[in-house]
């Protein structure tokens, strides 16, 4: 499942998944792998994310 | 106290992030499997069959650079062949590099006259060529998957 509220949560800081991927240390493949939903990431990468984007977990990740 | 330094440092530096590296576990178990399988039938063909067609270090070489190259694919399909901060450009090079290298070793060693059959079976010589091929076969998923990850930054 498309994780669409990460996809906007970065359009929003304008940011592009090459720019995310650089800030949380991995590549741009696995931020498009968690935005179209082919990846779980694990919950470090979720919080590095998430401290990126200034988000809670439950904003972007929590069904 | 020596150790805890090595495994910060491994873990500051690592080449792959944690997708890559489960897409590279899962390539290693199937390269595994393909070596696994190669070496069961090639060992029947020699030893039951009792068809020996190639000397028994290439027979095992064949077998490794097969199990590469399902590594190598396998990786590529899932965008973990290349490391973090490396040009795919640069490694495609290198690779079409070595690849040229390998082949022209292969057409010296034919234009100088090494055998590459002896005694009815396929020789050591014939090593250089199998390599070339190794990286001829990777390196058309490698450029493909370069090319299709361009596409997919303009389409972000």
């Amino acid at each position: 499942m498309k994780n669409l509220r990460l996809k906007s949560a970065r359009a929003a800081l304008d940011l592009s998944q090459q720019q995310l991927a650089d800030a949380v240390g991995v590549t741009r493949q696995t931020i498009n792998a968690v935005e179209n939903g082919d990846y779980n990431p694990t919950i470090k990468l979720c919080l590095a994310i998430c401290h990126v984007l200034g988000k809670t977990l439950n904003e972007l990740f929590w069904e | 106290m020596s150790i805890r330094p090595c495994k910060n440092k491994r873990v500051k530096y690592s080449k792959f992030d944690e997708r890559q590296q489960l897409a590279r576990g899962k390539a290693f178990r199937a390269a595994y499997y393909v070596l696994s399988v190669y070496l069961l039938i090639s060992g029947f063909i020699r030893y039951v069959l009792e068809v020996v067609w190639c000397n028994g270090l290439l027979d095992l070489e064949i077998g490794i650079y097969l199990s590469i190259t399902i590594f190598a694919i396998i990786c590529l399909k899932n965008d973990a062949y290349i490391p973090m901060h490396e040009s795919p450009k640069e490694q495609n090079i290198l690779s079409g590099v070595i690849c040229l290298l390998f082949l022209a070793i292969a057409v010296v060693y034919i234009i100088s006259g090494q055998h590459i059959i002896i005694n009815g079976q396929l020789s050591f010589s014939v090593s250089p060529f199998l390599l070339g091929i190794m990286y001829l076969i990777i390196l058309p998923f490698s450029i493909a998957r370069s090319m299709a990850n361009k596409k997919n930054i303009k389409t972000e």
